[in-house]
């Protein structure tokens, strides 16, 4: 009963949240949702259709309606613990300090500077990064390696906190078809962390998830502007999408990226048709080449 | 064959730390666009280019490309000019070339597992489960907003007031 409830609930999040290089523009998503969920269901259809008969879904759910700032960071805490038993932290102090430095600099030019931001590199050849709500943000140490300068890590770092601080995840959490089973008596008393621990359980599937490829071109949009805002070079990020794009497809290093997002070269035409000439009186920034934090 | 993958891989990190991989790339034109005799748009425009056309970068700055079409040089916008996928030559093609080779196959749109290789699959992440020790480490690590600002001042970052940029009207 337990097992059955996990995996429903965990189902359902997977649903909702996924962030990956590419992150995903919530809104676009959530319009998405109620006829077109193609992709994000089919792989659960069988969980689905248990949904129909169990409520801990909408338990969390109703949980989550109206989430405080509180909940999202446990939930956040929740999907990032189970990433980080996926994929540990780098054994490297001094750089995850710098990623955390350059990360904070960056999350305090958003919307949402009071986050608990909290950085990680973690131990994977795989060429990616997540996030999770409340201000959790993950680079793989395969994405990491073909970084060249501060600026580019700054612009990678970017897009994820673009993901938290549209708070993607959540809003489609909140507006699920799920909701709305009359779970909000159920959701008042599955508040607190411990509860969403058991809700959320194990498995950190929904940082696999694709989302609307909107919601990535809008983190690409904005990851860019607040790098430029912390006073990097703005182009950090276009260069990274081309040091990925160089990677050859078949690459299993790039498989799940490339499964989750659009084509780097289609994100890169897209952030060439948002930028045209609008940063061209805005001054140069720093690319930080020397500072970059290298890998032994 | 394990040598053969090693030299491979060193290959590749040899390109990647040498930034080799911009520096001596061609590019594509993914739009027409001006060739500036400095990297800004107020400098004195001295050619232009179609979209498609093929050009040699040789340097980058800021949000210019210095390209080389013929024997005439120039600046361009860095983003109106692809070099990933920009098979055409050199360093590009040869990058994709090592990077398939140190997989095996190249196949597009077949996900090839590299053996031997650590990556992050779907069932991988399926079967996590909560590493509290993870997310203590990750705590340790966490920096003060002052912190962060301080390490901004060091690397003279200097904050800009840029507002974020709307969606484009028409899908490329």
């Amino acid at each position: 009963m337990k097992k059955t409830m996990m995996s429903l609930l965990l189902a359902t999040f997977s649903v909702t949240s996924a962030y990956a290089f590419d992150f995903n523009d919530l809104n676009n998503v959530l319009k998405q949702l109620p006829g077109n969920n193609t992709n994000q269901t089919t792989d659960n259809s069988a969980d689905t259709t248990k949904s129909n008969k169990i409520d801990p879904a909408t338990v969390l759910l109703g949980a989550l309606k109206g989430t405080s700032v509180d909940d999202e960071i446990q939930i956040g805490r929740q999907l990032s613990g189970n990433l980080l038993g996926a994929s540990p932290l780098v054994k490297d102090a001094k750089l995850q300090n710098y990623v955390n430095l350059v990360g904070r600099w960056v999350a305090l030019q958003s919307e949402r500077p009071d986050l608990p931001w909290q950085f990680g590199v973690i131990d994977s050849t795989d060429i990616n990064a997540f996030s999770a709500p409340g201000g959790y943000v993950f680079i793989t140490k395969g994405l990491y390696n073909k970084l060249n300068n501060e600026s580019e890590l700054a612009g990678v770092l970017g897009h994820e906190i673009a993901h938290v601080v549209r708070k993607h995840q959540l809003k489609i959490i909140q507006q699920s078809q799920f909701i709305g089973l009359g779970a909000d008596a159920l959701g008042r008393e599955a508040k607190g962390q411990t509860a969403l621990q058991n809700l959320i359980g194990s498995g950190a599937e929904v940082m696999s998830r694709k989302l609307d490829k909107n919601a990535e071109f809008e983190a690409d949009r904005m990851g860019l502007i607040l790098a430029a805002r912390a006073g990097y070079d703005a182009y950090g990020l276009p260069t990274v999408l081309e040091e990925i794009g160089h990677v050859a497809p078949g690459d299993g290093s790039v498989a799940l990226l490339f499964k989750t997002h659009p084509a780097p070269d289609v994100r890169f035409a897209m952030l060439s048709e948002a930028v045209g000439n609008r940063l061209d009186y805005v001054p140069a920034g720093k690319e930080l080449a020397n500072r970059f934090y290298r890998l032994k | 064959m394990i040598y053969r993958r090693s030299l491979s891989a060193l290959l590749l990190s040899v390109s990647l730390l040498s930034g080799a991989a911009i520096a001596a790339t061609q590019g594509v034109l993914i739009k027409s666009e001006t060739v500036y005799a400095q990297p800004s748009s107020s400098a004195k425009r001295i050619a232009s280019l179609s979209k498609g056309s093929s050009v040699n970068v040789i340097t980058k700055q800021g949000g210019w490309l210095q390209v080389g079409v013929g024997a005439s040089k120039g600046w361009v916008r860095m983003l109106s000019v692809r070099t990933s996928g920009a098979v055409a030559s050199n360093s590009g093609a040869d990058f994709a070339g090592i990077a398939q080779m140190a997989t095996g196959k190249r196949q597009p749109g077949k996900i090839v597992a590299t053996a031997g290789v650590r990556g992050l699959s779907e069932e991988d992440l399926k079967s996590a489960h909560f590493s509290e020790q993870g997310m203590s480490e990750l705590a340790g690590y966490k920096v003060s907003t002052s912190a962060a600002k301080n390490f901004a001042k060091q690397g003279r970052l200097v904050k800009q007031n840029i507002a974020y940029l709307p969606a484009p009207v028409d899908n490329p």
